[in-house]
């Protein structure tokens, strides 16, 4: 009986919340205002403890491993090390994240560890170009031809190749590019107005298990 | 359902083989028809050739369809070629041309039994079989068009019966099975009767009917006979009223299966109505002590002229039993086997056990009362077999009889260790796909190619054609224009919202809207949506040329906050300071000149769009990483965003936009020329690969 009321009140207080925060669009009123404001800092202040759950729980998973001694634990325990550091120089300077111990670790370490893995995808995307973009019908030619227009109209190297190349490819991103992009803009913000109203109406209770 | 080719019966879908005689019930299997000999599908209800029914004449009733016959349980089953073989009253004696329809036909002298009994019993309900039955016999009366008869009914019609006159009505399995069994009173010649006709014929009647009513007395329940134990082990024939049914022609113990146990004879089943099961133990008006003297000589029942010879002279007890059932029913006079010398055979103790019936051993407890059948066609039988908790155990009770018994010794106990223990890893390798030997210098190729992309362009620069030629781009005028309306003293955000895996990509034209921005003295107010937004923000030395929001949490939800309220948002800057909209001259953002957001994801740009854009008449531009720049150029087409610069080559045509007479300095060339160079590789790459693919396809393995 506990359980069913208490399910009942959560499904009641998801739909009141949801329908006070949607009527502040459609209707001026400063109670409503307040009401959604004050609902949305709860919602920003419960987003930042859910980052320090993710913390927290990072820790703990690694701590198990460490405990362990599974596969890899001695990478757990530098990966430890390096979230402890950071923290405690944060903690150690009152400027916090901006104190320059904390940026010079960003900056010198983060960063640039960061955007090489990134560049590492360039080898991927030239191994999957060999292999993958393969002419094997005449949409796939297509496909090919726009691929080759684009890639070469984002640089100078295709205006020294063809002069209007540029004017190619904006005109492939402005229509056929924009116009599949935007259908499925579309089809998402369909999605999200009825998974809205179904959760409104009570129909769906992702929250409620 | 299949039927078996065999011997006819009903096997689930599916079924391998049949379940009563164990034939193969493959796709293989053919259904021979029985009246034009063709062969049809196994699966097949009807003749292909001549659409006679394939599948058996009398059809399972709907209990029978309920239950259907399930393989492996051992349940009785009834062959439908037993079903056409053992004379069914209704099914294969020929109709009684005068017979009213709907109304029971029963024998005279069932008749007077009945209006002796002075009850108004009401007509037994046709069976199901027979209905169906009915239904494919043309009605009485009606003549079918010559034209609509199949093949072999006119060959049958053209061909004069012997008894055409009274069965021109009857159905054509009916009128073949007629044909075959004599009429009663017909004497056919010797040559035409079957050979087990010619058998029974040549023995005295009496001894080939009583196997038959031995073995069906011992289908009777106990109950249903009197207790006296000699009288228990064979009921008087002329108690079932089923068998009193059987015309003389039926007679005959050759034509009838033997029946095994549990098995219930098929004149059993239907046509025994309710009236008639509560009036078969009073035909015979028989007390206890008669049952109990046995071989004592019952008195004479007059039963009528439509009972059979054969079933009268059982009934007056003159019948001679074979001298198999001697001990059975003793015969007066003649000295009993064990008289002669001759052994009892054993009955295993299992199946005396089911025996019903039996005597009781000395000390053994009376069985309590019994249940009577309140369904199907034991219906008011006491007593029943309980067949299903005995035979059919059902997988549980399986699967702890074979627990219970199953002998645990110490090598099985060992084995189990040996594979519990063992590791649950795959001891299988995976098999490696050999990489083609034309494609195993491909990574080095890749490789190389963009090695050259990056070193070329630091090593020799300006080799590349076209350097830094820009090239044009609305979408960056666009942007261009936006910053440039701006007034001095305009008040800007600018939301780093992208990750530093792009920020070397983003980094250059970012810095360069600062810069502009910073010309035309816009105040900057700088944030984040991403927690390592605002450390490459520091990263642009505004510390002292703007405000560092820092990090706004909740995504959409915090700029729709945002949208509404500045202090709500951001209680405290990126350094520490309490965030005060009196100093910054800005409630809300509402009160901005104009919003940048520099994203690395096509979410954040629509949070924007959606959260902020769709609220307040602030211009929104934004700088993106050229991956994303298809899916968010629909806002910068439907005037949702005002401006949208992509990557290294967005900002140059942005600086274009800005300063037509700018150049580029040697990193920016550098930068520049290393993109077309790997745009370039790519394209290589791609060529390619193609030449390889058609290559292979149109010379095989030679390419």
């Amino acid at each position: 009986m506990k359980v069913k009321f208490g399910r009942s009140l959560a499904i009641a207080i998801t739909i009141g919340t949801g329908l006070l925060v949607l009527a502040n669009f459609f209707v001026r009123n400063e109670f409503l205002r307040r009401v959604q404001q004050t609902l949305l800092d709860w919602a920003m202040i419960l987003a930042a403890v859910a980052l320090l759950l993710g913390a927290v729980n990072v820790v703990a998973t690694h701590l198990r491993k460490i405990r362990g001694r599974r596969p890899g634990w001695a990478y757990s325990l530098f990966l430890l090390a390096a979230l402890g550091t950071v923290v405690l120089l944060g903690f150690l300077d009152p400027r916090g994240v901006a104190s320059p111990a904390v940026s010079w670790v960003f900056l010198y370490v983060h960063v640039p560890l960061q955007a090489t893995i990134f560049a590492l995808t360039a080898f991927f995307i030239a191994s999957a170009a060999y292999r993958a973009f393969r002419v094997r019908s005449v949409d796939s030619f297509i496909m090919l031809v726009a691929g080759i227009i684009v890639l070469l109209g984002q640089v100078p190297l295709g205006q020294a190749i063809w002069d209007r190349i540029a004017a190619a490819k904006d005109w492939i991103l402005a229509y056929p590019s924009t116009g599949g992009a935007r259908g499925i803009i579309l089809g998402v913000a369909l999605g999200t107005i009825l998974t809205g109203l179904r959760v409104l109406l009570g129909i769906d209770r992702p929250h409620v298990k | 359902m299949i039927y078996c080719p065999n011997c006819g019966t009903a096997n689930r879908d599916g079924s391998s083989f049949c379940n009563q005689c164990g034939q193969r019930l493959g796709g293989g299997s053919k259904a021979t028809c029985p009246f034009c000999g063709a062969e049809n599908p196994i699966e097949n209800i009807f003749c292909d050739a001549c659409g006679a029914k394939l599948a058996p004449l009398v059809t399972p009733g709907v209990e029978e369809k309920e239950k259907p016959t399930l393989k492996g349980l051992s349940l009785p089953t009834k062959p439908a070629g037993d079903e056409e073989g053992v004379p069914d009253s209704e099914a294969a004696v020929p109709q009684e041309p005068s017979a009213p329809e709907g109304e029971e036909e029963i024998p005279d002298w069932l008749a007077r039994l009945r209006a002796s009994l002075g009850e108004a019993s009401e007509p037994a309900e046709e069976p199901p079989a027979t209905e169906e039955f009915a239904a494919e016999v043309p009605g009485e009366g009606t003549e079918l068009p010559e034209e609509e008869l199949p093949d072999w009914l006119r060959e049958l019609r053209a061909q004069p019966a012997p008894e055409e006159a009274g069965e021109e009505q009857v159905a054509p399995a009916v009128e073949e099975f007629a044909a075959a069994v004599p009429d009663e009173g017909a004497e056919l010649p010797e040559e035409e009767l079957p050979d087990w006709l010619r058998e029974l014929r040549a023995q005295p009647a009496p001894e080939e009917e009583a196997p038959a009513v031995e073995e069906f007395a011992a289908e009777v329940p106990e109950q249903e006979s009197p207790a006296e134990p000699e009288a228990e082990e064979v009921a008087p024939p002329v108690a079932t009223p089923a068998l009193a049914e059987q015309p003389e022609a039926e007679a005959p113990t050759a034509g009838i299966p033997a029946l095994s146990e549990g098995e219930q004879p098929a004149a059993e089943v239907e046509p025994l109505a309710a009236w008639l099961q509560e009036e078969g133990p009073v035909i015979l008006e028989l007390s206890e002590e008669e049952m109990a003297e046995g071989g004592k000589e019952a008195p004479p029942v007059a039963l009528g002229p439509d009972v059979p010879a054969w079933l009268e002279t059982l009934a007056s007890g003159a019948a001679v039993l074979p001298e198999e059932l001697g001990p059975v029913l003793p015969t007066p006079g003649k000295p009993t086997p064990e008289e002669v010398g001759l052994e009892r055979a054993a009955i295993p103790s299992w199946l005396e056990v089911l025996r019903p019936g039996r005597k009781r051993e000395e000390g053994e407890e009376a069985p309590a009362e019994e249940p009577v059948e309140t369904e199907g066609m034991l219906e008011g039988v006491r007593g029943a077999l309980r067949l299903v908790p005995n035979i059919d155990p059902g997988p549980d009770q399986f699967v702890r009889a074979v627990s219970a018994a199953a002998t645990v010794t110490p090598a099985h106990a060992e084995t189990l260790t040996q594979v519990l223990a063992r590791s649950t890893a795959s001891s299988v390798r995976p098999r490696t796909v050999p990489v083609p030997r034309r494609e195993r210098g491909l990574p080095w190729l890749a490789f190389l190619l963009l090695l050259a992309a990056v070193l070329i362009p630091l090593v020799a620069p300006g080799l590349v054609p076209g350097g830094a030629l820009v090239p044009s781009a609305r979408s960056a005028g666009d942007f261009a224009a936006q910053v440039q309306s701006l007034p001095p003293g305009a008040k800007v955000l600018i939301s780093f919202d992208y990750d530093p895996s792009v920020s070397t990509e983003l980094d250059w034209p970012v810095r360069e809207v600062i810069n502009d921005l910073k010309a035309k003295g816009a105040t900057l107010l700088v944030m984040s949506t991403t927690p390592t937004g605002p450390g490459l923000a520091a990263r642009m030395g505004l510390a002292d040329t703007a405000t560092l929001l820092g990090y706004l949490p909740g995504q959409e939800m915090g700029l729709q906050r945002l949208a509404t309220s500045f202090s709500g948002a951001f209680l405290v800057d990126y350094q520490g300071r309490s965030v005060d909209e009196a100093a910054l001259g800005v409630r809300s953002l509402g009160d901005m000149a104009l919003i940048i957001t520099a994203a690395s994801s096509q979410d954040t740009v629509r949070w924007w769009v959606e959260q902020v854009g769709s609220q307040l008449n602030t211009p929104i531009c934004a700088i993106v990483s050229g991956a994303i720049e298809p899916s968010v150029r629909p806002y910068y087409s439907s005037g949702q965003l005002t401006g949208l610069v992509s990557g290294w080559v967005g900002g140059l045509a942005y600086r274009q936009a800005i300063s037509p007479d700018a150049s580029l300095d040697a990193q920016g060339k550098a930068a520049v020329e290393a993109q077309s160079l790997g745009h370039l590789a790519i394209v290589v790459l791609i060529v390619l690969g193609n030449l390889a693919y058609w290559g292979k396809r149109l010379f095989g393995g030679r390419s």
